[in-house]
C-alpha cells in the first residue's frame, strides 16, 4: 500500500508542496471556529500553527488538530452565549429546568400508586421511591445553587444530574417500560439544563427574581402534586386482573380537575415569564413551546391511540407516534426561534433604517432629510 | 470574593509578556523555555488564553505587522496585567514558602524514625 505522504511515481498531477498542503489542512481545521472569530484571528493563528510544525510536514500534528477542533467548538458554543439576552435566557433555564425535573421526580413518587401492577419486578416501588426522592432533592439543590449564583456548583450538579437521567433513560429502554415516556423528556430537559449551567459559568447576573422563581416553584409543585390529586378525587377505569388498574385522568367526571390544575400551573409559569425583561421573556416563551406541545400531544393528541392498561411502554406508542412526539417539540422550537428572529428584526427595523440613512448621509452630499423624503427643516 | 488564581498557561503567558511585547509563536517558544520544556502551548489553547486575558484587560494588542504576507500580531501587558502578575507571583511565592517551611519541619522528624 502506498503511503499517503510518499511522492507520486505515476506521472500524475504535480504533487502539492508540503507547506501548501499543511497550510490548506490547517485552514480546514480553523473552519471549526466561528466566521467572525476566523476573520479576526485566522491569519495570526495560522502563522503560529505553521511555525509550530516541523519542516516538511504535510499533515497537522494529531494533538494540534484535536486542540483546534475542540477550541473551535468551544468558541462556537461560548459565542452563542456571549450575547446578554441569550446568556440571561440560559441562566433562567439553569434554574427553571431543575425545578421542572424536581417536579417530574416527585410525580414519579405517585406513579407506583397509579400503575402498581405495571411495575416490572426489577423496579420495586420502594426502589422507585428512593430514586425519585434522590432526584427530586438533587434537582431542587441545583435550582437553589442557580438562584444563589453558585455557578460552578449548579453546573456540576446539573452535569451529574444529567448523567443520572441518562442512566434512567437507558434503564427504561432496556426494561421497555412506561418510565420511557417520562425519561425521554427528562433527559432532554437535563441536557438543556446542563448546557445552560455550563454556558453561564462566567455570568454574574440573576435574571429571575425570587418572586418569579416562587411562581415557577408553585407551578412545578402543582405538576408534581397532580397525581396525588387524581388518586384522591379522579375516578378510575377498572380493568381486568391481567392488565391491572390504570387511571385515565381525563375520562372521569372530575377530569376538569386535572385540566384546571394544569391551567393554574401554566398561568403561574406565564407570570414568572412575564417578570423577565422583554428580550429574555421572548426567548423563554419560545422555549416553553416544546413543553406545551409535548403535554398537549401526550394528554390529548395520543389519547385516542393509547391502549388503556399495562404494560405501558414502547408498545403503547407506535413508531410513527414516537416520531411525532420527538419531532413536534423540536419543530416547535425551530419555528419559534425563526419567528422570534423575524419579530426582532421587525423591532429593530427603524434603528437599522436610521443607521443606514446616517451612513448614506455621511457618504453623500445630499442631506438626511432629503434622503428620507422629508421637507427641509425650517431655519 | 477575591480573584481566582491564574491557570498555569495564563500565568506563563503573562510572565513571557513581562519581557516585552511578543507575537503568538514567540509566546509559544518563550513559555516552553520558561517552563523548562514542560508546557508547549497548542495554538487553540494559546488563543483561548490570549482572548481571556484581553477580555480581562490584562493584555492588549501592541501592534500588527505583515511578515511574509502574513499578519503577525504583537501582544503587550497592560498596567492591570502587570499588577495581576505581581499579585499572582506573590501568592505563589507565599505558597511555595509555606510548603518549604513545612517540609523543613517534616524532614528532621523523618530522620528520628
Amino acid at each position: 500500500m502506498r503511503r499517503r505522504d510518499s511522492p507520486r511515481t505515476d506521472g500524475g498531477a504535480r504533487r502539492e508542496p508540503a507547506a501548501e498542503a499543511l497550510e490548506r489542512r490547517y485552514r480546514r481545521l480553523l473552519a471549526w471556529y466561528p466566521h467572525v472569530y476566523r476573520a479576526a484571528n485566522a491569519d495570526d493563528m495560522l502563522g503560529v500553527a505553521l511555525a509550530r510544525s516541523a519542516p516538511g510536514r504535510r499533515w497537522p500534528e494529531p494533538g494540534e488538530a484535536v486542540n483546534l477542533i475542540v477550541s473551535g467548538i468551544g468558541e462556537r458554543l461560548g459565542g452563542m452565549l456571549r450575547q446578554p439576552d441569550r446568556r440571561d435566557t440560559a441562566a433562567v433555564l439553569a434554574i427553571a429546568g431543575p425545578l421542572l425535573l424536581a417536579a417530574g421526580a416527585i410525580r414519579t413518587m405517585a406513579s407506583p400508586f397509579l400503575f402498581m401492577p405495571a411495575i416490572p419486578a426489577l423496579v420495586t416501588p420502594q426502589r422507585m421511591l428512593v430514586t425519585a426522592v434522590a432526584f427530586a432533592a438533587w434537582w431542587t439543590l441545583v435550582a437553589l445553587a442557580g438562584m444563589l449564583r453558585w455557578r460552578r456548583v449548579a453546573a456540576t450538579g446539573a452535569c451529574l444530574g444529567l448523567a443520572g437521567q441518562v442512566f434512567l433513560l437507558v434503564l427504561a429502554v432496556s426494561l421497555n417500560d412506561g418510565a420511557l415516556m417520562v425519561a425521554y423528556w427528562q433527559t432532554a430537559v437535563a441536557l438543556v439544563t446542563a448546557a445552560s449551567g455550563l454556558g453561564t459559568l462566567r455570568s454574574q447576573g440573576r435574571p429571575l427574581s425570587w418572586r418569579a422563581v416562587t411562581a415557577l416553584a408553585a407551578a412545578a409543585a402543582i405538576l408534581a402534586g397532580w397525581p396525588a390529586v387524581e388518586v384522591a378525587f379522579v375516578r378510575y377505569t377498572p380493568m381486568t386482573a391481567n392488565s391491572g388498574t390504570i387511571s385515565d385522568p381525563l375520562s372521569g367526571s372530575e377530569g376538569w380537575l386535572g385540566d384546571g390544575l394544569l391551567a393554574v400551573a401554566l398561568i403561574l409559569a406565564l407570570i414568572a415569564i412575564a417578570a423577565l425583561r422583554p428580550a429574555v421573556r421572548r426567548r423563554a416563551a419560545v422555549l416553553l413551546l416544546p413543553a406545551l406541545l409535548t403535554t398537549t400531544l401526550a394528554c390529548w393528541g395520543f389519547r385516542g391511540f393509547v391502549p388503556v392498561g399495562p404494560p405501558i411502554g414502547l408498545l403503547v406508542l407506535s413508531p410513527v407516534q414516537w416520531e411525532v412526539l420527538m419531532l413536534v417539540p423540536l419543530t416547535g422550537v425551530v419555528v419559534g426561534f425563526i419567528g422570534l428572529r423575524l419579530y426582532e428584526r421587525l423591532l429593530t427595523r427603524p434603528c437599522r433604517r436610521a443607521a443606514r440613512l446616517k451612513r448614506r448621509s455621511a457618504d453623500s452630499p445630499v442631506p438626511a432629510f432629503a434622503l428620507r423624503g422629508l421637507p427641509a427643516p425650517a431655519r | 470574593m477575591s480573584e481566582q488564581p491564574l491557570r498555569e498557561p495564563a500565568f506563563l503567558v503573562l510572565t513571557a509578556l513581562a519581557g516585552g511585547p511578543m507575537h503568538g509563536y514567540a509566546l509559544v517558544e518563550d513559555v516552553l523555555r520558561l517552563s523548562d520544556g514542560q508546557v508547549r502551548l497548542h495554538t487553540g489553547t494559546l488563543y483561548g488564553v490570549l482572548d481571556r486575558l484581553r477580555e480581562a484587560g490584562l493584555i492588549v494588542v501592541d501592534r500588527e505587522e505583515i511578515v511574509d504576507s502574513r499578519l503577525r500580531r504583537y501582544y503587550a501587558l497592560t498596567d492591570a496585567g502587570i499588577a495581576r502578575l505581581a499579585a499572582e507571583a506573590e501568592r505563589m511565592r507565599r505558597n511555595a514558602s509555606a510548603a518549604t517551611s513545612r517540609l523543613r519541619r517534616l524532614r528532621p522528624a523523618e530522620g528520628t524514625i
